[in-house]
């Protein structure tokens, strides 16, 4: 089959690689139909997750069809549409039980690494480096998925692919930093980022009935989206003062709820971005946490931060001070998938959960370096670069 | 067959790779955590390692079928891992606070301990038998056979061959 793989920093290309097969009962095959370019990506093209080999398949959001079903799965059959979650879990640990899927015991097949960077390891994940389990990825023409009763879910007969895409990572993600972060109704939700996951998150957020939601970028493209198809209000950093709009639109209070959708590799203007950026680059930081910071700092008192963007390790100048005396509530997560797909399924089978528009280019899988390319240089108003194998 | 297609995106810092290869990141990171933890004291040589299993004692006791009830030599199928250590290790079980479940301990037998191999074949061990008795299989990362040796992966390489075996358990 053909698979985008990951070459070297910075390097990808469209191989010829051997089709997966059944490799446990649990598994199943899926022919890939859709999957899409996420940002967490481009922190493994760029090298700032040095956990890659040259040859790894990438890409962790799809959808498909199973064409392949191991013995003990009972919940999928040969020509079920499906949507897998990124994250793998068994469904049956500790963690899993409690819905806490991404933290999976069982699904991470080399716990050494991350237990190493943060004392315990999550689960592991699809096309994530082999700090997340080595599991090939799904921007390739087919994907084994393990224990797919646990993690595929039947897409609706009145959902198209194009739409369920989202509901593999993007929307479970963004909804998981809405649910975890408590947001409740009469909220005044901001969001760092606008990105896929940073606009379905102000999406969710008016589902759980914020009263105000407000997404926080520079790029203008992605702000117009946040407008016309969230509904949301939107702040350009580089052209507005974050701090006063926030305080106006809240009344001098701050936000409710900030949840922040970018991630280690932060852009801001001002001297603490190039301060982030020289660190970075000499890895005397892993991550770059601009939008944290602020997040933190424009949050009121008694207010929750939840980190959704994906960071690897470590960051400096962590505004410890406001986060302690304000009495925050920071807390963080990968997507947990099962517990969130099944809802998303249901909103956008409504109608009332859309992210169709962020599927800005859709292109055959031969085309995905150059999806990347314009993925990771915001060209072309390019929000996600899909790929239909 | 199509010829591959490569890509090189102009943003992100031009001196990432240099200091990539400079720096050998694939373990670096790891290596760092590692150094930190090396300057304080070492663990016991006698200590247990542990996993909790979400499972409780008496089905746990049951499917590693332990000589002496919730100690001593596992014997049952989903015990395989432990039972191939044979007499060089002991075991045993209890009950883990709130609703974890039930911790399942393993020592090297020698009161000196076994050394980083015996160690890391233990925690290798635990980690495949909890994962036995909550899931009944054992995940496996995909292996397509495309990967390649590159000067900088090979720290990297070597975290994987130990991937079970080495953390913090």
């Amino acid at each position: 089959m053909r698979a985008l793989t990951w070459q070297g920093v910075n390097e990808l290309s469209v191989e010829t690689v051997p089709d997966p097969g059944i490799e446990s009962p649990t598994d199943v095959v899926v022919r890939v139909v859709r999957t899409v370019s996420c940002g967490s990506d481009l922190h493994l093209l760029g090298g700032y997750i040095p956990f890659m080999r040259a040859g790894d398949v990438i890409g962790h959001e799809f959808v498909g069809e199973v064409v392949e079903v191991g013995a003990d799965v009972r919940r999928h059959r040969v020509g079920d549409r499906v949507v897998v979650s990124s994250f793998i879990a068994c469904g049956r640990c500790w963690h899993c039980r409690h819905e806490e899927f991404s933290l999976c015991d069982n699904t991470n097949t080399n716990p050494d690494i991350t237990e190493a960077l943060w004392g315990f390891a999550p689960g592991g994940c699809f096309g994530y480096s082999h700090a997340m389990g080595g599991n090939a990825g799904s921007h390739a023409e087919y994907v084994r998925v393990p224990m797919a009763d646990v993690g595929a879910f039947r897409i609706p007969d009145g959902v198209s692919y194009e739409r369920a895409l989202f509901a593999s990572d993007t929307c479970s993600t963004a909804w998981t930093g809405v649910d975890l972060g408590g947001v409740r109704p009469g909220d005044t939700v901001a969001v760092w980022g606008a990105g896929g996951v940073g606009q379905m998150a102000a999406r969710i957020a008016q589902l759980q009935g914020a009263e105000r939601v407000l997404v926080i970028d520079r790029v203008p493209e992605r702000l117009e989206q946040v407008r016309t198809q969230v509904g949301a209000e939107a702040i350009d950093y580089s052209t507005q003062h974050v701090g006063s709009e926030l305080l106006e639109a809240t009344g001098g209070r701050g936000p409710d709820v900030c949840i922040e959708a970018v991630g280690m590799e932060a852009h801001a203007p001002g001297p603490d971005y190039l301060y982030d950026q020289v660190k970075q680059q000499l890895r005397l930081q892993t991550d770059r946490p601009t939008a944290l910071r602020e997040a933190i700092y424009q949050c009121r008192k008694g207010g929750t931060v939840f980190v959704l963007g994906v960071f690897a390790a470590l960051a400096d100048k962590f505004p410890v001070g406001a986060m302690m005396n304000k009495g925050l509530t920071v807390r963080g997560a990968q997507m947990h998938g099962p517990r969130y797909i099944p809802r998303v399924l249901e909103h956008m089978e409504r109608g009332d959960l859309v992210p169709d528009h962020l599927a800005t280019h859709v292109m055959p899988l031969e085309d995905a370096p150059e999806g990347y390319r314009l993925f990771k240089d915001k060209q072309d108003g390019c929000v996600r670069a899909v790929f239909t194998p | 067959m199509p010829s591959p297609r490569r890509s090189s995106p102009s943003t992100g810092g031009r001196w990432a790779p240099a200091l990539v290869g400079l720096v050998g990141v694939g373990g670096a990171a790891v290596a760092t955590a590692r150094a930190v933890r090396s300057a304080r004291p070492s663990p016991r040589p006698d200590r247990w390692h542990a996993v909790t299993v979400d499972r409780p004692l008496e089905e746990v006791a049951a499917a590693l079928s332990l000589s002496g009830g919730t100690s001593g030599r596992p014997s049952g199928t989903l015990g395989a891992p432990l039972v191939e250590l044979g007499d060089e290790v002991r075991v045993d079980l209890r009950e883990a606070t709130g609703d974890h479940g039930t911790e399942l301990r393993a020592r090297a037998a020698g009161q000196a301990g076994g050394g980083p191999a015996l160690e890391g074949r233990i925690r290798a061990a635990l980690r495949r038998t909890r994962s036995l008795l909550e899931t009944g299989e054992v995940a496996q990362p995909d292996d397509l056979g495309t990967t390649r040796r590159t000067l900088t992966s090979l720290p990297l390489e070597l975290a994987i061959r130990h991937g079970r075996e080495a953390g913090r358990l």
